[in-house]
């Protein structure tokens, strides 16, 4: 029977599949790099806290509604929207890929054929077999001939035959222009500008120059030419490439310009996207217009911006100001009076608010500090603003009550992959940002963090995980009973720990993590204190005192996995020693395990097998790890 | 002789049919694949040249070599996938090591065999290239991925010629504990040691105490970043890929060399 038993549970394990997913969404409090208020409320004015981390669009349109006119409705939806899309989408020539690679072996490759020529195409063959019927022998041959055209796009020089004799005129002309197109998406730009030439088409003309410009090194006479051959068409949006390309400081101006008018509403979207383009270009200049020079100041100080809000007293000047001033300069005391002077209802309030309260705990004015910051928090403010004005009143906290009030905050997204995730429908509806968990780990004594779990007003899921923080480490300072380390070994999600965010996924508590979130980590030994400044002198003793006592234990693994040897001895009776063994071992699998993890778990392995070799718990742990 | 039991006989050929496919592949592995002296003898290291301008010249063919990006593929929903090549040109000395790199990218794909026989053909086109000493596929496919990209791998290796290894990047927590690799048909796996997740501590501690990731074929290369640098362990005798945030210049891959000794 025991055979049977073995080969059985061989082959189950043999089919066990380990689900684990290694990518984790993590909760966000504040926006720093680009603000979902959502997107419409930014543009509408609602700015929040203006970080210079921030996008530059973003930063385009904060400018706009601060320094004015704010944005048109238009704007504002093109803002959103970006610039229009064409939804169209291929039904002949499905298969055909667009890139080319550029010959000289750089692994260099270009869109050769735009989705426009494909959509151009099928009207064209729509045209043709209203004009001439589906079935015309034309028609067909237009439709072979373009076959041609299109097999260049990729690689190769086809050209399509010259038209059979006796057919329409409308179609030899036809034939004509895909003869030139073939030329062009087989890179010979020289033939095809002239057959487009030949057929009077300035725009194709246009196009060749400015695809032989710009394939390789950079020819500005070509471009030069094709600018000339387009104005000839008024003003066509080509023009607004070439110029990125020819003059692009100029241009980037122009666009500025553009950005600041609202009469260009419907060109918002487009010079929005130019504009930001030309600025990430590491030769972009960030000089000749304010705008720019606001952004530049804003991302990075430079520019005086102090000087420039002295001399304008513009409040776009004074954010920026604000965001580079460094405490304890003396000309803080002006830009401190500006800032307190911004009223609630400017687009700037949040931002100026939230630098002035930077500046004034930097000087230790905390009495001022915290009257703002209770009066800031009174008015309506976006979500992120609210959470990092909360951050900065927990600093400000006087006692326990005061630290529970502002350390929960209440997540605005998830961050996946580089991006704020647009659902938020299983957000927790409050979480401890990493400045709250900061200070329970490495700053408040377990007495204080007690009396916080046990603070009505702190919403019961944070009290739950502080409730767990605090009995875990009770046990982990006083040693743990016999009972205690039996729970602690059978409940995989017990941690010392206040969790920044999210810690465990999906287990249940007594379940082990596939992501391994059980039994935690050793307190880092090279991070200093966080002792909470409101903290009294004998509280801050026991914190530090008990933080060096923390920071001097090993993983838990490896602390459990001694404990239970040690209980074992002293218990040698207890009926539970057995599987309080086997739990140990399991903790040094499946826990964060250090450099001692391995002997202490062999250590407990080995007393489990010597004195209980016939226990149903030795059966279950058939190695050490 | 002693009959066995019904019940151990009918166990037995469970087992059997069940152990032949692995053996097979555990064979045909270690035999054609993780065995192949090709993966040996490429460079013990890679600069990553991802999709922007990389004047690479600087690099002696003999002392590195380069891991370019020259294409991303996009899958989404039921839609075919969509390859963009790359854009941006890459210099280099003649003779420089070649590693191709394809990244694929999904959102929503239900990773169907139409898709996985599609985006073979793509990686092909791009890996069938002389010049190429080795191919690479970057894909941090999620848990529900994964037979999907086993699929695609198999098929890929199946049609790639021997002499040209495959290497797959990999996040470092598929390197550490979990097990879903085992069977993959591919010569390393480069566990990313950047941009890591919750394990990040975890994972750079066991490296210091120079630990060896659990998966055998997460042992023989490192992927870091040079704005997070992380020393292999010591006495590592392995391959590095190193990644820049920025285009690539000869100081930064000196001052990046620097470090890592």
């Amino acid at each position: 029977m025991t055979l049977k038993r073995v080969l059985l549970c061989g082959l189950a394990c043999a089919l066990i599949v380990l689900a684990c997913g290694p990518m984790f969404r993590e909760a966000v409090f504040t926006y720093t790099s680009y603000p979902r208020y959502p997107e419409r409320n930014f543009a509408s004015g609602e700015l929040g806290i203006v970080y210079p981390t921030f996008w530059r669009k973003f930063l385009v349109v904060a400018w706009r509604n601060i320094e004015g006119p704010p944005l048109t409705a238009a704007e504002q939806r093109a803002f959103i929207e970006g610039p229009p899309r064409n939804p169209w989408q291929r039904t002949l020539w499905k298969n055909v890929r667009t890139e080319r690679e550029l010959p000289g072996g750089n692994f260099q490759s270009f869109v050769n054929c735009g989705e426009d020529a494909f959509r151009r195409a099928e009207e064209k063959l729509a045209e043709l077999k209203r004009q001439f019927g589906d079935t015309h022998a034309g028609v067909k041959s237009w439709l072979q001939a373009q076959d041609t055209v299109f097999s260049n796009c990729e690689g190769g020089e086809k050209i399509p035959q010259a038209i059979e004799p006796g057919q329409p005129t409308a179609l030899a002309r036809e034939r004509q222009y895909q003869i030139a197109a073939a030329n062009f998406y087989a890179m010979k730009y020289d033939i095809a500008e002239l057959q487009f030439r030949g057929l009077g088409d300035s725009y194709l003309v246009a196009r060749c120059l400015i695809r032989r410009g710009t394939i390789g090194p950079l020819n500005r006479q070509d471009l030069q030419n094709a600018e000339r051959e387009l104005r000839k068409l008024g003003d066509p949006p080509l023009l607004g490439f070439i110029a990125s390309k020819l003059r692009p400081e100029e241009h980037r101006i122009e666009l500025a310009k553009r950005l600041n008018d609202p009469k260009q509403e419907a060109a918002f979207a487009q010079s929005l996207t130019d504009y930001t383009w030309l600025l990430d270009r590491e030769t972009a200049s960030f000089s000749g217009d304010e705008m720019t020079e606001w952004i530049d100041a804003v991302q990075s100080g430079r520019g005086e911006p102090v000087e420039r809000w002295k001399r304008t007293h513009k409040p776009v000047w004074l954010l920026a100001a604000l965001l580079h001033a460094q405490p304890g300069v003396q000309q803080n005391a002006e830009l401190l009076e500006a800032a307190r002077s911004v009223p609630a209802s400017s687009p700037a309030y949040a931002t100026a608010r939230y630098h002035r309260v930077r500046l004034l705990l930097a000087s230790a004015d905390r009495v001022r500090a915290r009257k703002e910051l209770d009066e800031i928090l009174k008015q309506t403010l976006p979500v992120s603003a609210v959470n990092a004005f909360k951050a900065q009143r927990m600093q400000v906290a006087e006692n326990v009550a005061e630290w529970v009030a502002f350390a929960p905050r209440q997540p605005v997204a998830w961050y996946y992959y580089g991006e704020y995730e647009a659902g938020q429908e299983d957000l927790p509806a409050v979480l401890f940002d990493s400045d709250a968990a900061l200070q329970a780990n490495r700053g408040l004594p377990l007495s204080l963090l007690q009396r916080a779990a046990a603070e009505t007003q702190l919403p019961a899921a944070l009290r739950e995980q502080l409730g767990t923080v605090t009995r875990t480490r009770r046990i982990l300072l006083s040693g743990g009973s016999y009972d205690e380390i039996y729970q602690v070994l059978r409940t995989p999600s017990m941690t010392p720990y206040v969790t920044a965010g999210i810690n465990r996924r999906d287990a249940a508590p007594t379940a082990i993590d596939n992501y391994r979130a059980n039994w935690w980590c050793a307190w880092t030994k090279d991070e200093k204190t966080a002792i909470p400044m409101w903290l009294p002198g004998a509280a801050k003793a026991e914190a530090a005192k008990e933080l060096a006592a923390l920071q001097a234990m090993p993983s838990a693994p490896t602390w459990l996995a001694r404990r239970a040897v040690q209980l074992a001895n002293a218990a040698p009776q207890d009926p539970r020693n057995a599987e309080l063994l086997h739990l140990a071992v399991r903790a040094t699998r499946y826990g964060c395990t250090d450099d001692a993890n391995s002997a202490a778990s062999k250590a407990a392995f080995q007393v489990l097998h010597r004195r209980y070799p016939k226990s149903e718990w030795a059966r279950k742990t058939p190695y050490s790890f | 002789m002693r009959r066995w039991p019904m019940w151990l006989r009918w166990l037995l050929l469970i087992a059997a049919v069940m152990l032949v496919p692995n053996l097979l592949n555990f064979v045909t592995k270690r035999w054609f694949h993780r065995g192949d002296p090709l993966i040996d003898s490429l460079p013990l290291v890679f600069l990553w040249a991802w999709e922007r301008p990389e004047d690479l010249r600087f690099l002696q063919p003999s002392e590195a070599g380069i891991a370019v990006l020259l294409a991303h593929i996009y899958m989404e929903g039921e839609g075919a996938p969509r390859m963009e090549r790359r854009k941006q040109h890459l210099l280099l000395t003649p003779q420089t090591p070649l590693m191709a790199v394809v990244r694929i990218e999904t959102k929503n794909a239900s990773g169907n065999q139409a898709q996985a026989m599609q985006t073979v053909d793509q990686l092909f086109k791009v890996f069938d290239d002389s010049r190429l000493v080795a191919a690479q596929i970057d894909y941090d496919a999620g848990t529900l991925d994964r037979p999907f990209y086993a699929s695609l791998l198999q098929r890929l290796r199946d049609r790639l010629p021997q002499r040209l290894p495959l290497s797959v990047t990999s996040l470092a927590s598929w390197c550490d504990g979990d097990r879903w690799m085992k069977a993959l048909p591919v010569d390393e796996a480069v566990p990313m040691l950047f941009r890591m997740g919750p394990d990040r501590d975890t994972i750079r501690r066991k490296l210091a105490a120079g630990d060896e990731f659990p998966e055998p074929l997460c042992q023989g290369s490192l992927g870091i970043s040079t704005d997070e640098l992380l020393r292999p362990p010591s006495k590592w005798e392995g391959r590095v890929y190193l990644f820049h945030p920025k285009p690539w210049t000869k100081e930064a891959y000196e001052a990046a060399l620097k470090e890592l000794q």
